[in-house]
């Protein structure tokens, strides 16, 4: 069984107040006062000289399950949501030899957008087990930068922050073992970030009953039901759509990590491992629980993955 | 929908290099393009210049001129008239170069125009033998029926390559439809290979096939493999050994290897292919 072996977050240490990134986003005052009344967006995390390169090494630097088992490690794996790094800079082998594992093999997934992490996850279990090998290690990449003006926010929904995770994933052991995972594609939304008009009202008015129908699809094959989840590890997109979300499967809402959204707001695929180093910090999760991360992708892929801690 | 419980471990660890993966080929299409996308708007250009400015960078505005990447789907769509009709589990797409329209997800638009599409991704950063990993991901996906796989070289990268042979001439693609099951496709990656090592590993190997050398692969004595070689074309990158299937599927050959190096990466991927699948077309 696919299991989550550690958890690296890293955030940038500048922390910028969305009032003040109003201007280079286009937002009114009453806009960015929406954000954090309605929305709970406060601040987020930004490295304007760094790289996507450093914001995984920051993140790979604190994992320090991968100390010393450098060698298991078979995999290295990003998972993105956008092209960013130019052609040929290749930020995945960067690292990869950066951290000794010249050995691995290392690839980047993406059209899952910001859900392209649960998706990784999901593939390197399979490489895992398919190599038969209860010793080797993935080691997975998620979190980018948000470098350009279509890359800082989704207009209307949330304002993108920087932030990475490292993730080790092994088969087998003793700690988060994922129990299930869903995930559907709604290529009628494919535009992704240039989705207008019709489409996108559509798209707003689905959002809930899709990222539910994932989370029920998951939930009903782990055999719990959403209410017997402990928590949910959320995308950090905003409070007011998790609120709803939460009425809307019957969970209590404060099962979901929010704590997040108005510190870093949305670290593209990051933020459901981002929130578990912050569950583990807070004692969040106990040996047993059944808990949930759930992300969405622009483009539009709902996905959501049954975890046991 | 795509749902699943984690695998089982299997049975027996593997200890060589080599996977077999279930995929039998049954159908692959290749073909070129013109470049005909017109310049891109403010708001691309804009993207690009910040995704190259971000690594020191700076864009081609001389290129970006006469023509502009290509989105994946839309070089795709000629070939997906030819695939034989039927539902389609898994599309996985392999690139190097960048896709046309990143705004966008070109994977999710193949779940809306082919049927039975449960999920999509694609695969890149591993070079010129991006569309290897693409195969093993497809082949350890737990698919059912039809898995088509995607090979495309973009050939307009908006900003300076180093190394003008890491663009391809042209747009390709190749469209690869398998069907799960069996054991038609031999597999090996090896990653910190120098050139000097390329072939002994491919002597390792053992092909008893012709062999598909792509143009990543660095000078050698490739005659020591003892079987017929298969030059291919050069201009291409990751299509590069994948372009001489759709020949290969006709041409009386029980399996062929297909190979290809990466130098910048270090990578080496190998794949053998039963060519005794029933073409479905």
């Amino acid at each position: 069984m696919t299991a989550i072996e550690a958890v690296s977050a890293y955030l940038p240490p500048a922390r910028v107040p969305i009032t003040e990134l109003a201007a280079e986003l286009g937002l009114s005052d009453r806009q960015a006062a929406l954000y954090r009344r309605y929305y709970g967006l406060d601040t987020v995390c930004l490295d304007p000289g760094g790289t996507l390169t450093d914001l995984m090494l920051g993140a790979a630097g604190k994992l320090d399950a991968l100390r010393g088992r450098e060698h298991q490690v078979r995999y290295v794996i990003q998972a993105r949501t956008l092209e960013c790094p130019p052609y040929p800079v290749n930020p995945v082998h960067d690292v990869r030899d950066a951290l000794g594992l010249r050995h691995a093999a290392a690839f980047t997934v993406m059209q899952h957008a910001c859900a392209s992490g649960l998706l990784a996850v999901d593939l390197a279990g399979r490489l895992l087990a398919a190599g038969g090998d209860p010793d080797g290690l993935a080691l997975l990449f998620v979190g980018e930068k948000a470098f350009t003006p279509i890359a800082r926010q989704i207009p209307g929904t949330t304002v993108m922050g920087e932030g990475s995770a490292a993730v080790l994933i092994r088969h087998g052991g003793t700690r988060d073992r994922v129990v299930s995972y869903a995930t559907r594609s709604h290529g009628r939304f494919s535009d992704g970030l240039l989705l207008t008009g019709p489409a996108a009202e559509e798209f707003e008015l689905r959002y809930l009953d899709a990222l539910a129908e994932v989370i029920q699809a998951a939930t009903s094959h782990a055999g719990v039901s959403p209410s017997e989840l402990s928590l949910v590890l959320p995308h950090n997109v905003n409070r007011l759509s998790w609120i709803r979300l939460a009425r809307r499967i019957g969970l209590p809402v404060d099962r979901v990590l929010l704590d997040n959204v108005p510190l870093t707001g949305h670290c593209f695929g990051a933020d459901p491992f981002i929130n578990y180093a912050t569950a583990i910090e807070l004692g969040r999760l106990r040996a047993g629980d059944h808990y949930l991360m759930a992300a969405v992708g622009l483009g539009a892929t709902f996905s959501a993955m049954v975890l046991q801690h | 929908m795509y749902v699943a419980a984690p695998p089982a471990m299997a049975e027996t660890r593997r200890d060589t290099p080599t996977v077999s993966l279930p995929l039998r080929l049954t159908g692959a299409h290749h073909q070129t393009f013109a470049t005909t996308a017109g310049p891109p708007d403010h708001d691309l250009r804009r993207y690009w210049h910040d995704a190259a400015a971000g690594y020191g960078r700076s864009l081609r505005d001389d290129t970006l001129t006469l023509a502009r990447p290509v989105a994946f789907d839309v070089l795709a769509a000629p070939l997906l008239a030819k695939l034989a009709p039927g539902p389609i589990d898994l599309v996985v797409l392999a690139h190097a170069t960048p896709e046309g329209e990143p705004r966008a997800s070109a994977g999710c638009v193949f779940t809306e125009r082919l049927p039975g599409v449960r999920t999509t991704f694609s695969v890149t950063e591993q070079g010129r033998t991006s569309a290897f990993a693409a195969l093993l991901l497809a082949g350890t996906f737990p698919a059912r029926g039809r898995v088509l796989v995607l090979v495309l070289d973009q050939s307009v990268v908006p900003w300076e390559v180093p190394d003008a042979t890491d663009v391809p001439a042209v747009d390709a693609v190749v469209a690869l439809l398998f069907e799960t099951g069996g054991s038609g496709v031999r597999w090996e990656h090896h990653a910190g290979v120098t050139p000097g090592e390329v072939v002994p590993v491919l002597t390792s190997f053992a092909p008893d096939t012709p062999a598909v050398l792509g143009q990543g692969m660095p000078a050698g004595d490739y005659d020591r493999l003892g079987v017929p070689l298969i030059a291919t074309a050069p201009g291409l990158l990751c299509t590069s050994a994948w372009a001489q299937l759709p020949g290969l599927m006709t041409g009386g050959h029980e399996r062929v290897l297909l190979a290809d190096y990466d130098a910048t990466l270090r990578s080496l991927s190998l794949a053998e292919i039963d060519l005794r699948a029933r073409p479905d077309e």
